[in-house]
């Protein structure tokens, strides 16, 4: 079994449950939408794609394999660099998966199911730059979103990963209440997430991707098992 | 013999407590150790450290004559934990085909055999697995991995008897056509005497002994006799504990017993049997305090 093949499978493993548990639970909504339906003719309500909602999934990743993940595959006679850039591939895998998804099902919502939902990738123009620019911005992003994550999760015993969490924690409240610092992060968050340039958009997320890889990696070489 | 792995002044505190201190160990080339100690004597701690898993506060360590860094895992190791913690939703194989993807050298011919010996069913899921079964699982792992350095701690732990010497033999039987480096932390100290042939002991953190098994066979006694004549024997030995029944005296002692040394047992009247290593190390234990 190659490298990726057990990392894959054994992460599936620890998560098979949640990842049964999102699907279970977007199905449960699009039933409750289905039976609400028939007694509501004429609904033009618009809810969030499913595609969208399958991102709890990474979500669920990010978070919860660095904590699990970590102490099992290192007693099997992992490293630290096996496990971490074990980790790093199954992210990747799974974004490029969801970003792919996300970029066919709105369509055949709209073309074939005729349903009208909000999707993400419209609201922050991805869809723009086609499927290809679309999938790519969206890999980088949802991979930044995760490393950020994991990193976070994974210095949870460390005194500068307690400190990141208050840094996090506190830096949108206080950047959106202070009026001079408002203007920055609003326009840090249009260059992460509403680039009008698809390179500038991918570059921006890339350089955040490796600063919390980085972060993770520092984490990961501390942390007992 | 090369040595495999040394340590240098291996020290760990958590907080003000010492779990080791200042421990100096180092392992031979296609040896296998027993490492004994009590509850809480640094056993774990010290495998932990050699494994990776933990971070030393001082003191180095060196695989193959190569300084490991903060955390690294010496090339081709295999640490069977006490409590090795595992997909519970994964079947045996499943475990056993990611241990092997991290160990170069192992046998899969001979982990099938072991899941047979140990009658095992390859399908069933960790999950529904006694605490013994655990442990069996553990270790397969240790046995098929033939790492150069196998560390296994408390291996034993939750298996009846039948299996533990299961264990022990297939252990013994792979180590006589693939000889490694095996430790062995054990509580189970008879267990491991025809197993070890070289033993190292720990008591709070520290190094009480090392030494072979051969030695140790051959110069751990216990002798009986009247008080005097006991006395008189007893004078420029290591006497590891003594105990006093009417007018007689019961002592350990810890040297080889020259054939002088028995004629003057014989006619002091001292009987002279040989201590089992549990009493040896139950008494060089309550000695050393």
């Amino acid at each position: 079994m190659g490298s990726l093949a057990v990392h894959l499978k054994a992460t599936y493993l620890q998560l098979r449950l949640s990842i049964g548990i999102v699907i279970l639970f977007i199905l449960l909504g699009r039933f409750a939408e289905f039976i609400v339906g028939l007694f509501t003719a004429g609904s033009d309500n618009s809810a969030l794609s499913d595609g969208n909602l399958l991102l709890l999934i990474l979500l669920l990743f990010a978070t919860v394999l660095p904590l699990g993940y970590y102490k099992r595959i290192m007693h099997l006679g992992a490293g630290r660099n096996q496990y971490f850039w074990g980790l790093q591939l199954v992210y990747a895998v799974w974004a490029m998966a969801i970003a792919l998804f996300n970029c066919l099902w709105p369509m055949l919502e709209e073309k074939v199911l005729h349903r009208n939902t909000v999707d993400l990738i419209e609201a922050f123009h991805w869809n723009e730059f086609g499927i290809a620019g679309s999938f790519l911005y969206q890999t980088v992003f949802y991979l930044m979103a995760m490393a950020l994550l994991s990193m976070l999760v994974s210095g949870f015993d460390h005194l500068v990963g307690w400190l990141l969490w208050v840094l996090f924690i506190t830096a949108i409240p206080a950047g959106t209440a202070i009026p001079a610092l408002r203007t920055h992060v609003a326009s840090f968050f249009e260059a992460l997430l509403f680039n009008a340039s698809l390179l500038e958009g991918v570059g921006f997320n890339l350089v955040l991707l490796f600063a919390f890889v980085a972060g993770g990696w520092y984490f990961t070489r501390r942390r007992t098992h | 013999m090369s040595i495999v792995l040394s340590c240098d002044n291996l020290t760990k505190r958590y907080g003000r407590t010492y779990a080791l201190r200042d421990l100096d160990i180092q392992l031979e080339e296609n040896v296998i150790y027993g490492l004994l100690g009590r509850n809480g004597a640094g056993k774990t701690t010290l495998l932990n450290l050699i494994a990776g898993g933990l971070f030393a506060n001082d003191g180095t360590i060196v695989a193959r004559g190569k300084k490991l860094g903060k955390g690294a895992l010496p090339e081709d190791c295999c640490f069977v934990r006490e409590n090795n913690k595992l997909f519970g939703g994964a079947r045996l194989m499943e475990i056993l085909q990611f241990a092997a993807h991290f160990h170069p050298h192992w046998d899969w011919t001979f982990a099938h055999k072991l899941l047979h010996t140990f009658r095992l069913d390859p399908s069933q899921k960790i999950k529904q697995l006694s605490r013994g079964t655990e442990s069996l699982v553990g270790n397969i792992i240790g046995l098929s991995s033939r790492a150069s350095l196998t560390l296994f701690d408390e291996p034993v732990l939750g298996l009846d008897v039948l299996m533990r010497e299961k264990f022990y033999k297939e252990l013994l039987e792979d180590y006589a056509e693939h000889p490694r480096t095996i430790v062995v932390s054990t509580h189970l100290i008879d267990e491991i005497a025809p197993i070890a042939e070289r033993v190292y002991i720990l008591d709070e953190g520290s190094l009480l002994l090392h030494d072979d098994m051969n030695q140790i066979r051959t110069a751990a006694y216990l002798i009986r006799g009247n008080s005097e004549a006991m006395a008189s024997f007893t004078k420029g030995k290591r006497v590891l504990h003594t105990e006093s029944y009417g007018h007689g005296k019961l002592a350990a002692i810890y040297d080889k017993l020259a054939d002088e040394d028995r004629l003057q047992a014989r006619k002091l009247d001292i009987a002279i049997e040989s201590l089992s290593l549990q009493k040896f190390f139950s008494y060089l234990i309550e000695g050393g305090r």
